[in-house]
């Protein structure tokens, strides 16, 4: 069974939701690279319940970083999973403009262009390590494959308000 | 690419108009249009590959690098 149909059926009765962001959402909107693993965004006020669900799902809490919680899958062959905890406010702002998908047969939604354009782009101001050139190629070709006008006001404005100018500019010059 | 996996990822249709039979590999992502493999096989391509890919050196130390500590807020 596929990992996100195991979230929806354990999520279902208690009516939790989620997002599914990451390599999955960014393959939904058009860039088909490599992914290793799934990650979801869920409100932090659920942080318990999301916990006691993956858990029994036989997944193990490999790193609690605060805002994100890392989990091992117990099967070789099955995604490791990334929980991103985020207010209930951003949660809801989230999913209100998410877009409905179907990965791996299952009915998932997924984070609107623009809104996964913004997490990307925190991403890239506070990540560590080699995920800096994940994310940057992933922002550059996430604008390309869909056509954005790199000059566009609200791409300017969405760097100055989750990331920096410096950024902006960085991933300006991969586009042709 | 198919050396550590099953599965087949060749374009179902030839990218150009005349090229008759010649099929096109895609290479994740780098060809100038959405690719014409499904999402469903290309994710099942790299489930296909996660068992090899978490014997790699380095990858428990690169996956431990992937999460953001700073709250993501709209």
């Amino acid at each position: 069974m596929s990992l996100f149909e195991q979230l929806n059926c354990a999520a279902a009765p208690t009516r939790l939701r989620f997002l599914v962001i990451g390599g999955h959402a960014v393959i939904e909107h058009g860039f088909q690279r490599g992914t290793e693993d799934a990650d979801i965004l869920i409100a932090r006020d659920d942080r318990d319940a999301w916990t006691k669900i993956v858990a029994d799902l036989g997944y193990k809490l490999i790193r609690d970083g605060g805002a994100f919680l890392q989990f091992e899958s117990p099967e070789p062959s099955q995604w490791d999973l990334d929980l991103m905890l985020v207010p209930a406010e951003t949660f809801g702002r989230l999913l209100a403009t998410a877009k409905p998908a179907t990965l791996e047969g299952v009915a998932v939604v997924v984070p609107s262009l623009e809104h996964l354009l913004a997490l990307k782009i925190h991403a890239l101001k506070h990540g560590r390590g080699l995920r800096a050139l994940k994310d940057t190629t992933d922002v550059a070709q996430l604008l390309s494959v869909n056509r954005i006008d790199p000059k566009s006001v609200w791409l300017r404005e969405l760097f100055e308000k989750h990331g920096d100018m410096e950024l902006y500019e960085r991933v300006i010059r991969l586009l042709p | 690419m198919n050396e550590s996996s099953d599965y087949s990822l060749r374009e179902s249709r030839p990218i150009y108009g005349n090229a008759g039979e010649l099929e096109f590999p895609d290479w994740s992502g780098q060809l100038p249009h959405r690719s014409r493999v499904s999402n469903d096989a290309w994710l099942a391509y790299c489930r296909s590959n996660l068992a090899k890919i978490r014997t790699s050196p380095g990858y428990a130390e690169g996956r431990r690098q992937n999460g953001v500590s700073a709250e993501f807020r709209l």
